[in-house]
């Protein structure tokens, strides 16, 4: 029933579909086998009858949470976020830079929940809010327009080996599932391609049982804009914070693109316009795509592509044809390694030996060059543009590696400092922040979760202290700053498809590791030159208030002019400066915003000294 | 009748010179300024370290270690200030021919820092500590900058002094006594008429003494302290040993403190030592009262009081040695056999007498037989 439903696209009944089928064939052939003892049903008999295929439509209507529609709370974010990254996934495939306009209004109707949060386990309403995200990407094909948006699992992303936002292509369908779900109300998606005279607007909704769209409408309606696609779902939900800075992290992970947001969180309440133009006119290198290095397959998955395999005569050929970093030589290394003849037919590859011996054998890592990282320029610049009084900002990257088979990397960036960063951290006691955190995961803000992350976690292991930064073991430190942390990959391995947090693998943990305490370097560098910059204006300001008592004092006792005195008197703190001037701080960029006073006026403090005495010993030297 | 051992009479002491003294020091500092170069202070060490004994003249003295007080050093630069300060607040009086004490001078000087809410002095302490700081940079003592401080010590006895054209003769006081005051150097001496110096510990017994014209009687002159001496006494001591060749006979308690109040008349001590040229007089003999007299004299064991923890450290520390230099810290002290003696006695028994102890055998014992006696059979130790 799935096979001749998704029939025309393998990958969708592969994965979810036909595993389910097989299993329930065999039981019923084992069955048959034990009827032929006994006449008797048995309890697996029984079972057995009601064993039948479910569609992923089905499964996932059953299973929202898994896609991050688990709760009103977390459905606005999660509508958005999977509507945004089609729209930045489809501007950035035609090579535009993304303008992308999102719309959020509640309207007056109201999803009914009965819900154990409430005390008397009474209903809970949630308001329905429209969410309209529009965009200047490439637009869908009329034809596979409601196919795309209407059948689940259907799509382009699935099967590529490529960096981009969305993984599976489940998104927009669950977004529009958890819709019809609550609102009842159909999706409109309006959408031109550049070639399209007019654009085409399709009412549809999800069959759930059949996993095929119902089409309710279908028109040709003007468009704005030369390309792009418009969808509107009507989903309830409850509005916090959490959409706010969700919006304001996808703007910092997407310097490249214009984002408007209009915010309308109550019926009656204000509209709210949150604008972020974009920080950079460069478009991030495309990425490209790879096949999949042999390290990285399931084994499961590759005994899939082994029995589906149709066009390869030999096992050899089927190797080099499929897999990334293996020549011909390789497979015969790696064939002869797992004791399998070159010349079998695919069908008869040992996966457990083949396997084996991948792992003996040496392989190259994955290409590299596959991925399009957000950049440290445009880290900076998007900070700049969120924290325009941050005291510091710096980003930094490792080069791509590899976890598995599947080429990844890790970039991360800080805006230290400024009341517009601080006003983003907690606060643990007045005047003491605890550090912000922001995850991106293939330029995605994963703002759920982040206890089971490995993005997070990681920035809690580190030993902030080092770097002058205050932490209590194992949390966060203790500084206004925010941490951007990014993971880049062809396949960014989630804990679940929900996109909330990202699994443990040793190679990313270490890349990051290391990423962060080259970050925590800078930071330290910057926050010593601070305290550098600090002490040395104090030091000034002492030396300039006891000149000025001096100056009086031995003006009265030798006669010489007060003023005389004091500039020669403070001349010589500043003599010492040009000697050891030869320091220079650490950052070009805070020179320029930060003010300093009196550049001019500048002395040696010995930094053995600075280390050791802080500002407290400098006090007491004045009293 | 003593002559005076100068042949000219010692002309006093006048404040221009030390005006002077004092305004060159911070010419030369603006002149060093000026070249642009930083700006130093050179301060001998007061420190205990740089305390030494100089065995030629018998006192305790400054060691030859200077300290460095500069501006441009962020732990100096308000020391420097201070000193500064306290040097224009002494011109000034200095100028002005006004004698401030030094508490004066601490509140003349005191106020908040213009732009700060720091103030340029914490207490008297910090502020009297810069002024012996400006007596060892400049060399010129507070009398010669004419700075008063506080006086207790007392005299009387056949001796005619000067002050302000005003004859003073010291034998017509009756049962009071000539208040030594602290620019005792502004006083001069005309006339002495007698033997030696009595030094006494006591006030009590100096008016006792004084009452019954011990003075008269011995032909010699009286002077207290009142406990440990004060600047002025110890400098009219010293005077009168100098300038009129008088002995000098020190009588105390026999315990620790009184053998360390004779021990700062004879050497100095360590926080005044760069003034003990002037004050502290080698000559001055111990004459009582000693552990040996306590026995000679039969004082009866019930007068004595038995010695507490303190006066044992004390009495321990008067032989101790420099743990640094291995040097006998009280070389007087430690290199004389009649003293060493005294004090072992001390710490074997454990007791100490008062000088009114001696009253036991009679009110006027002290006065009649004690110290005629002693002084005839030179019963004193050096």
């Amino acid at each position: 029933m799935v096979r001749e439903d998704g029939g025309d696209k393998r990958g969708a009944d592969k994965v979810v579909g036909k595993p389910i089928l097989r299993k329930a064939k065999r039981v019923r052939r084992g069955q048959i086998k034990q009827r032929s003892l006994s006449d008797t049903p048995t309890v697996a008999e029984a079972e057995a009858k009601k064993m039948r295929a479910v569609n992923p439509a089905q499964y996932y209507r059953q299973n929202l949470g898994q896609l991050g529609f688990g709760d009103p709370e977390h459905a606005l974010v999660q509508t958005i976020k999977e509507l945004v990254d089609n729209s930045l996934d489809a501007a950035e495939a035609m090579g535009v830079l993304p303008e992308i306009a999102v719309t959020l209004t509640a309207t007056e109707k109201e999803y009914e929940v009965i819900t154990n949060r409430v005390k008397d386990g009474g209903i809970r309403k949630f308001p329905i809010f429209k969410i309209t995200v529009e965009d200047n990407g490439c637009g869908v094909v009329r034809s596979k327009v409601a196919k795309a948006f209407g059948k689940v699992l259907y799509g382009s992303k699935f099967f590529s080996f490529k960096q981009s936002r969305g993984q599976q292509g489940l998104g927009v369908h669950a977004a529009i599932i958890y819709a019809q779900l609550t609102s009842l109300e159909p999706a409109v998606i309006t959408t031109k391609t550049e070639t399209d005279e007019k654009a085409y607007r399709v009412v549809l909704k999800i069959d759930t049982e059949q996993n095929k769209p119902i089409v309710i409408s279908a028109e040709d309606v003007p468009f704005n804009r030369p390309h792009g696609t418009t969808v509107e779902l009507m989903v309830a939900g409850e509005y916090t914070k959490k959409v706010e800075s969700f919006i304001k992290e996808l703007s910092l992970a997407n310097p490249h693109a214009e984002l408007k947001f209009t915010l309308k969180p109550t019926v009656n309440g204000e509209e709210k316009v949150i604008h972020y133009p974009r920080a950079t006119e460069i478009l991030p290198p495309p990425p490209k795509e790879i096949r999949p290095h042999i390290l990285s397959m399931e084994p499961g998955a590759l005994l899939e592509m082994i029995s589906n395999d149709r066009c390869c005569k030999d096992a050899k050929q089927f190797l080099v044809k499929h897999f990334v970093r293996i020549s011909e030589l390789k497979a015969l290394q790696l064939l002869s390694a797992a004791n399998i003849p070159p010349d079998v037919l695919p069908k008869e590859i040992n996966v457990e030996a083949l396997f084996k011996a991948a792992k003996e054998v040496d392989i190259m890592r994955p290409p590299l060059d596959v991925l399009s990282p957000i950049g440290e320029e445009a880290l900076r610049q998007s900070l700049r543009r969120l924290y325009p009084d941050a005291e510091f900002i710096e980003a930094t990257s490792r080069d791509p590696w590899s976890y598995r088979g599947i080429p990844f990397q890790v970039e991360v960036a800080v805006a230290y400092g400024g009341a517009s960063v601080a006003n983003d951290c907690e606060t643990v006691r007045p005047g003491v922040f605890k550090a912000k955190v922001i995850r991106l995961g293939n330029k995605c803000p994963l703002i759920y979760d982040s206890k089971d992350c490995l993005l997070h976690k990681t920035v809690k292991e580190i030993n902030w202290r080092n770097y002058k930064l205050p932490q209590e073991e194992g949390t966060l430190p203790l500084a206004p700053m925010v941490l951007v942390v990014s993971l880049i990959s062809t396949k960014v391995p989630y804990t679940v498809p929900g996109k909330f947090a990202v699994a443990y693998h040793d190679e990313i943990h270490e890349q990051l590791r290391l990423a962060l305490q080259a970050l925590g370097r800078m930071i330290h560098s910057y926050v010593t030159h601070r305290q550098r910059q600090e002490h040395e204006r104090h030091r000034q300001s002492i030396f300039q208030i006891y000149a000025r008592e001096i100056a009086r004092d031995l003006h009265l006792l030798t006669g010489v002019s007060q003023e005389e005195i004091f500039n020669k008197l403070m001349e010589t703190v500043r003599t010492k400066t040009i000697a050891s001037e030869k320091r220079p701080p650490p950052q070009q960029e805070v020179l320029k915003l930060k003010e300093v006073p009196a550049p001019s006026i500048t002395a040696k403090v010995p930094t053995k000294k600075l280390k050791e005495k802080s500002q407290h010993t400098l006090d007491a030297f004045i009293r | 009748m003593v002559k005076n051992r100068y042949i000219k009479e010692r002309p006093l002491e006048s404040f221009d010179d030390a005006e002077r003294k004092l305004r060159q020091i911070f010419v030369r500092l603006v002149e060093d300024l000026k070249a642009s170069k930083p700006p130093v202070l050179r301060i001998p060490l007061r420190t205990a370290s740089n305390t030494v004994f100089d065995k030629k003249r018998g006192i305790i003295t400054l060691g030859e270690r200077v300290g460095e007080r500069k501006f441009n050093d962020i732990s100096g630069v308000r020391s420097f200030m201070q000193t500064c300060l306290l040097a224009r607040a002494i011109y000034e009086a200095l100028k002005n021919n006004d004698h401030p004490t030094i508490r004066d001078l601490y509140y003349y000087t005191l106020h908040t820092i213009e732009g700060t809410e720091i103030e340029t002095f914490n207490d008297q302490d910090e502020s009297n500590s810069i002024f012996q700081d400006i007596e060892v940079m400049t060399g010129l003592l507070r009398e010669q900058m004419g700075i008063v401080a506080e006086s207790r010590g007392a005299m009387v006895g056949n001796i005619i002094l000067e002050s302000k054209g005003n004859r003073i003769d010291c034998t017509k006081f009756g049962i009071g006594a000539f208040n030594i005051p602290s620019l005792c150097d502004q006083i001069r001496i005309l006339e002495v008429n007698a033997d030696y110096v009595l030094v006494v510990e006591k006030d009590a017994i100096f008016q006792r003494l004084n009452d019954y014209e011990f003075w008269r009687k011995n032909h010699c002159i009286l002077i207290t302290g009142k406990g440990q001496a004060d600047r002025a006494t110890r400098r009219m001591v010293k005077r009168l040993n100098e300038e009129w060749g008088l002995p000098v006979y020190v009588l105390t308690d026999a315990d620790p403190f009184g053998w360390y109040i004779y021990s700062t008349y004879r050497a100095g001590s360590i926080s005044l030592s760069y003034e003990s040229f002037r004050l502290a007089c080698p000559e001055a003999k111990f004459l009582g009262m000693t552990m040996t007299d306590i026995e000679k004299y039969e004082i009866p064991r019930d007068h004595l009081i038995k010695a507490n923890e303190i006066d044992i450290k004390r009495a321990k520390e008067l032989l101790v040695k420099d743990p640094v230099t291995k040097l006998p810290r009280y070389p007087w002290f430690f290199e004389s056999k009649k003293w060493r003696q005294e004090i072992n006695m001390f710490l074997e028994r454990k007791v100490k007498g008062e000088i009114e102890a001696k009253s036991s055998k009679g009110f006027r014992f002290l006065s009649d037989v004690y110290l005629p006696e002693k002084i005839s059979n030179k019963d004193w130790i050096t």
